[in-house]
């Protein structure tokens, strides 16, 4: 490995990317009078057609019901965590000799089957109408804020939404991001990312999911089950990294739901 | 308290003593300079968001793989979602480099990545495990996978 090494050796980030990097902080140094901007214009989003979930999951079901709740930490920061203990200890020049059988799919795979489809669908007290009424108490700006064009030129790039889709406002404050995005079908998405909270609340008027692209931000899900939050809630079933990614549709919540309320019982 | 008693307290110092740590993991992962350059924006992006308290240099650096690490997933997992499978475009190796590469970039990213810090950044399989979310058993597999495919190359330094 003595070329990738020294080919690895040689790539460095370019003086223009690392004036990116360096004006990143300025952009993100909230100014006394955006932190206490408020947004001047709210509307209540409709609730016929809510939410749909992207779950980035790490593992399978399966696995996950097989073990315990965490603790409630964000798992990857754990890890980050335990490897920083060990970070500096010389890498081990054990040989591979008990080879399990690789894993059936590549761990970058976009699977779309969740298996939830077949679910019935069911009360399960996770997602439910008057949660979900109540997590649309959250207000979440319709229109774009003077002074913001920054933050959606960063954001824009690096948040997933699906085709068709672009990021026309986003606001920071010391508590939050609310981000919009406006499609092409005329469709709206909405998204509030609390920074104390790992799970981003994500809505769309009348239709499919997004996920805000955060995936090391792994939930504990009985803490979130207990605050009722409800928009987008990310699963770790980290004892595996074989991860997916599901859309579900608004029909499919309850199956989740119902799901998730097994899991933690 | 790393980063509060005067010892490396500016963003500029963090940048430079992680963002190319950042980029060559992007760069191995994802095997394109364009997303491992964008992903090294994103990661110093969540950074700011979160502004992490770092134990010691060690947990800075592996708070850094992890999530660039799990950002490059992310970036696969989406261009999986799109059918748009990202370009190889990776900068000209030297002369000496070139059949190496090929064949690294060549493996599936899963692989690379693994190779990448196992003899890049010199973690141990467990080490690997633990921040991936694997087991060590499949780590070592993957290990395993990528050596038989370089066996060759192997072969070539050993000798």
């Amino acid at each position: 490995m003595k070329g990738y090494r020294s080919y690895m050796d040689r790539q460095k980030v370019s003086p223009e990317l690392h004036r990116r990097l360096m004006e990143l902080e300025e952009r993100q140094s909230p100014s006394p009078s955006r932190q206490k901007h408020t947004p001047s214009s709210f509307r209540w989003q409709p609730l016929a057609v809510a939410a749909c979930l992207c779950l980035v999951i790490g593992g399978s079901w399966l696995a996950f019901f097989g073990r315990g709740m965490g603790s409630g930490k964000p798992e990857s920061m754990d890890y980050a965590l335990d490897a920083a203990a060990s970070a500096e200890a010389p890498a081990e020049a054990e040989e591979a000799t008990a080879v399990e059988p690789a894993a059936a799919e590549s761990i970058y795979s976009a699977q779309e089957d969740n298996g939830l489809a077949d679910e019935a669908p069911a009360e399960a007290g996770l997602i439910t109408e008057t949660e979900l009424e109540e997590a649309a108490q959250e207000a979440i700006p319709t229109q774009s804020g003077s002074g913001e064009e920054d933050l959606v030129g960063i954001y824009g790039p690096l948040l997933y939404a699906p085709e068709g889709y672009r990021l026309v406002y986003a606001h920071r404050t010391e508590e939050e991001l609310l981000f919009r995005w406006e499609g092409s079908d005329g469709g709206e998405i909405t998204a509030r990312r609390i920074y104390s909270d790992p799970a981003a609340l994500v809505r769309k008027e009348g239709g499919l999911a997004v996920y805000d692209g955060e995936s090391y931000d792994w939930r504990e899900p009985e803490s979130l089950r207990q605050e009722g939050e409800l928009w987008g809630f990310i699963l770790d079933w980290s004892e595996y990294i074989e991860c997916y990614t599901a859309d579900l549709l608004p029909e499919e919540l309850a199956a989740v739901a119902e799901s998730f309320s097994s899991a933690v019982a | 308290m790393f980063g509060r008693k005067g010892r490396e307290t500016s963003f500029e110092s963090l940048l430079r003593r992680q963002e190319d740590r950042v980029y060559r993991i992007g760069l191995a992962i994802l095997g394109n300079v364009q997303d491992a350059e964008d992903l090294t924006q994103e990661t110093f992006l969540k950074y700011l968001e979160k502004r992490p308290r770092f134990e010691n240099e060690a947990h800075e650096k592996a708070w850094f793989i992890t999530v660039a690490r799990n950002g490059a997933i992310t970036r696969l997992r989406a261009s999986h979602r799109r059918e748009l499978p990202l370009e190889l475009e990776i900068p000209t190796p030297g002369p000496e480099e070139r059949e190496e590469l090929e064949e690294l970039y060549a493996l599936p990213p899963e692989d690379r990545e693994v190779i990448h810090l196992y003899y890049y950044e010199g973690w141990s399989t467990g080490e690997i495990a633990r921040m991936t979310g694997s087991r060590e058993g499949t780590v070592r597999s993957r290990l395993s996978r990528a050596r038989g495919k370089l066996k060759k190359l192997l072969e070539e330094v050993e000798a």
